[in-house]
């Protein structure tokens, strides 16, 4: 026999055993017999907790809550039925079964089996030993021992239940969205059920017997619910609505109140009265929409006002086009009140929570897709409505103009940038060929030339053609050598971009100004990565020295995945709150990090300068 | 991704200068307009400063002591808390050139204007001569003011927050109608010093801001305020054995509005 048909069949005698002792004592007539008053609660408990621990246990999770609600279940049903029976042996002690797990373990281990932590378990066991000692001291009753080891019993159970409130609390504290609804409904149930047993010295018998049997059969109903996650999202529209009519209900009783009593102050009863109520009449609509969007706004942010969130977003898009995607994202975050929202602009990729369900919506601008809004839904919820949906389209039209205007600047950049690299690049080949084709050839030339001139001996005009002739291909070295130069820097290409880093410190050093070199850089860069570098890095240094009067002088230049970073940071005076008319030096900076698709940052207080540039050294 | 996002690189240069030269919209208010907020502001404050400073000595000696709850709460520390919380924030951000915020100036206009409607109900004990006198000093810092608070103010109802406020203000209304009774009855002492119109009053401050926090959310913070007036008063009663049940009643409320006050305008 499996577990489940095992469950069942032990459910099922539990809800017999509980519907006989109800037709016994019906059958004998002995409902006023004052043993026989907590009958209703102990049947209730048979029926109710077996029907949960079947729901649980045909489910996959939570196997030990419906467990546990079946070991209740039957402890109640036994509980009824002997006490219908008047089987006194068993009905002594057979209620502490269906009583005290409710108030030590089911907090323990709801909503999933398991306990909050492992360190828990100690209170697991001293709910059960309690449970066994208070059990055995209540069919042992009474006696001195027997008192003993009740009283043991309940020394024991008393700091469990206090465990168990913690435990819950705990999961309240830590939990977001479905475990936080799982959790709220075991409370709203439990609080209902200690309220109505508080009320019963007040309730007459049966009205408060039968009180207590629904709102007990109502826990276990809630975590057969909760645990099998049954409906379990649609409880927001459910408390929406109850929030949303109490509320209501409450405001409209509290102002005819406060308007009969003021009335009556100075009216007849009668006129205070119906002029409160017709003034109640009169808020009535208009008090009930504004609640009702409130209660919405609450739960849904301003899913109800479209114009809120469009009127957010257009104020996101007003600033810096390249934040536009991140600004967005915040604000639907913020007034939808998402879990999550990212635009991935063209073809790009966004990172988000994995496990949950993302909603995507294209962003179309003049039949093109430009990008893709990216959300998660609220916390507990299974998707993103069609509600949400249909605001969300509406922002990602008036957002769509915007990100394809930065994936245009985003492309405009990238072929500028390629260009740029292109242009490096073949500089660097030309000055090669110049240098090493070009230039050694001449350099050739020039050495015969000046061995044949020595060779004519006598002949005065064939020395001086030759002569001339050496002189021209001097001069036109030289002129190469100048093109070389002007095409990139030479240090670069003679030394390395570290060792050229260091001579610019070496030119700049001097007894007043010591100037540090620190490069973590292994392999070639691209051609325009260096110059870039390299341009940056003599420009800081010259104005470090030239205008912030600096004495020490960092340059520091570092690898990272997929880019170079470069750091010039001196001691000096700081920038000046305007920058001097006619400098082009931090455009010139700019300038040289922009182009290859970097960024250029600069950092200044009167304690110093910090230039930071990152550089990538990968093709977009 | 948001939060959490994947970051796009921000082309370009920033530029970062520290310390960063105040940017602000604020103007200086010249000498004359500081002379005149000085001179308001002293007439405004004046007369909270010496009431406060004579019920702490009150309270201190323990003169009246018959009085101490009036003395802690309607007549005494709590009304004059209020009174200088709505005047000194706008003295202040008069003084700094600054607009003040909307919760100073609606509580100062609450403030005057359930005063002068308690004191039109209860005319004894010199009650309409002292309102006179606050709304005459009151509009003269009011005028003084560069810049006046904003008060036209959008309307959002906290579903939540709403209900609490008039509740409460359903359990004070009998209260404030018993006070101007007991003013109207008063003789001795009682008429010459109205500490039931105070009391009434104070009722009337703290619930009417209390709805109002549920209807503006810029004002939620007052629900904070009329939150925290309410536990003490119903807290001082409940000590000094002043009607028992409807102080522990206060103080239930008062919490209520101060914590869901609390996390509307933390919202």
């Amino acid at each position: 026999m499996s577990s489940t048909r095992l469950a069942v069949a032990l459910a099922l005698l539990a809800g017999l055993a509980s519907v006989a002792a109800v037709v016994v004592v019906t059958a004998a007539g002995t409902w006023d017999d004052p043993d026989l008053r907590d009958l209703p609660v102990d049947a209730m408990v048979g029926v109710s907790y077996a029907a949960a621990a079947v729901l649980v246990l045909s489910g996959t999770g939570g196997r030990r809550i419906g467990w546990l609600l079946l070991g209740i279940g039957l402890c109640g049903a036994g509980a009824a039925l002997s006490s219908a029976l008047e089987v006194d042996a068993v009905s002594g002690w057979i209620w502490v079964g269906g009583f005290v797990p409710l108030l030590t373990l089911v907090p323990l281990l709801y909503p999933d089996g398991r306990l909050p932590g492992p360190r828990w378990w100690p209170w697991v066991v001293t709910s059960v030993v309690g449970t066994v000692l208070l059990g055995a001291g209540s069919a042992a009753y009474p006696g001195t021992v027997a008192q003993a080891v009740f009283l043991a019993g309940s020394a024991l159970l008393l700091p469990s239940c206090v465990a168990g409130l913690v435990a819950v609390a705990l999961r309240w504290r830590r939990s977001r969205g479905l475990v936080r609804r799982q959790v709220a409904v075991l409370l709203v149930t439990a609080t209902l059920l200690g309220a109505v047993t508080l009320l019963q010295p007040l309730l007459a018998w049966p009205v408060g017997a039968l009180a207590q049997a629904a709102a007990v059969g109502l826990v276990p109903i809630a975590v057969g619910v909760a645990v099998t996650r049954h409906r379990l999202y649609d409880l927001d529209l459910a408390v929406c609505r109850a929030i949303g009519g109490l509320s209501l209900a409450v405001c409209l009783a509290a102002t005819y109140v406060c308007l009969f009593l003021l009335l009556s102050a100075v009216l007849p009863d009668v006129v205070g009265a119906a002029t409160a109520a017709a003034v109640c009449g009169l808020l009535l609509h208009p008090l009930g929409v504004r609640l009702n969007r409130g209660v919405d706004r609450m739960f849904y942010g301003d899913r109800a006002e479209p114009a809120r969130v469009l009127e957010a977003t257009a104020a996101a898009l007003r600033d810096d086009l390249g934040e536009v995607p991140e600004r967005v994202g915040a604000v639907l975050v913020d007034s939808l009140r998402l879990g999550s929202a990212a635009i991935a602009v063209g073809e790009a990729d966004v990172a988000h929570a994995t496990g949950e369900p993302v909603t995507e919506l294209p962003l179309r601008h003049r039949g093109e897709v430009v990008g893709t809004l990216r959300v998660t839904p609220r916390a507990g919820e299974p998707a993103v409505t069609e509600r949400d949906a249909d605001v969300l389209a509406v922002v990602c039209d008036q957002v769509a103009p915007a990100i394809a205007a930065l994936r245009l600047s985003d492309r405009l950049q990238q072929s500028r940038a390629a260009l740029v690299t292109a242009r490096e690049e073949e500089r660097r080949r030309l000055r090669r060929d110049l240098h090493d084709g070009v230039g050694a050839a001449l350099a050739g030339v020039r050495l015969q030339v000046e061995t044949a001139r020595d060779l004519v001996g006598d002949d005065a005009v064939a020395g001086g053609l030759l002569q001339s002739a050496a002189g021209g291909v001097a001069s036109a070295v030289d002129d190469l050598r100048a093109i070389t130069d002007d095409l990139r820097p030479a240090a670069i290409d003679d030394l390395g971009l570290a060792a050229g880093l260091r001579g610019l410190a070496d030119r700049m050093t001097t007894p007043a100004i010591a100037v540090r070199v620190e490069t973590d850089v292994a392999g070639p860069l691209p051609a325009a990565v260096e110059v870039a570098a390299y341009r940056i890095a003599a420009e800081a240094l010259a104005n470090a020295v030239r205008h912030a009067a600096a004495r020490r002088i960092c340059v520091r230049l570092a690898a990272a995945p997929g880019r170079v970073t470069l750091d010039v940071e001196d001691d000096g005076a700081g920038m000046p709150q305007t920058p001097r008319a006619g400098g082009l030096g931090l455009a010139s900076m700019r300038q040289r990090a922009e182009e290859i698709g970097g960024l250029l940052t600069i950092t200044s207080a009167g304690t110093g300068t910090l230039v930071h540039a990152e550089l990538p050294t990968e093709a977009r | 991704m948001y939060p959490g996002r994947g970051a796009r690189d921000r082309r370009g240069m920033s530029i970062h200068t520290e310390p960063t030269s105040l940017s602000t919209t604020r103007t200086r208010p010249g000498a004359g307009r500081r002379t005149a907020l000085a001179v308001t502001g002293f007439l405004a404050c004046a007369l909270p400063t010496v009431w406060t400073v004579n019920i702490t000595r009150f309270l201190v000696t323990g003169e009246l002591s018959e009085h101490r709850y009036h003395q802690l709460t309607g007549q005494g520390l709590l009304l004059t808390t209020l009174w200088l919380g709505a005047v000194v924030p706008l003295l202040v951000a008069g003084w700094m050139g600054r607009r003040p915020s909307p919760v100073a100036g609606v509580l100062h206009l609450v403030f005057v204007g359930t005063g002068a409607a308690c004191a039109a109900a209860a005319t004894g004990g010199g009650a309409p001569s002292l309102m006179v006198v606050i709304a005459l000093t009151g509009s003269l810092l009011w005028l003084a003011l560069p810049r006046r608070p904003r008060l036209r103010l959008p309307v959002r109802i906290d579903p939540l927050l709403a209900p609490v406020a008039l509740v409460t203000g359903a359990l004070c209304t009998p209260y404030v109608l018993d006070q101007i009774s007991l003013q109207h009855a008063a003789t001795g002492h009682h008429a010459q010093n109205p500490h039931f119109f105070d009391m009434a009053w104070l009722a009337c401050i703290l619930a009417l801001a209390a709805v109002l926090a549920a209807l503006v959310p810029a004002l939620r913070r007052l629900g904070v305020v009329a939150g925290a007036g309410f536990v003490w008063t119903g807290a001082m009663g409940a000590l000094l054995g002043v009607d028992r049940g409807w102080s522990v009643a206060v103080v239930v409320a008062g919490a209520s509005l101060a914590a869901i006050s609390l996390r509307a305008a933390r919202d």
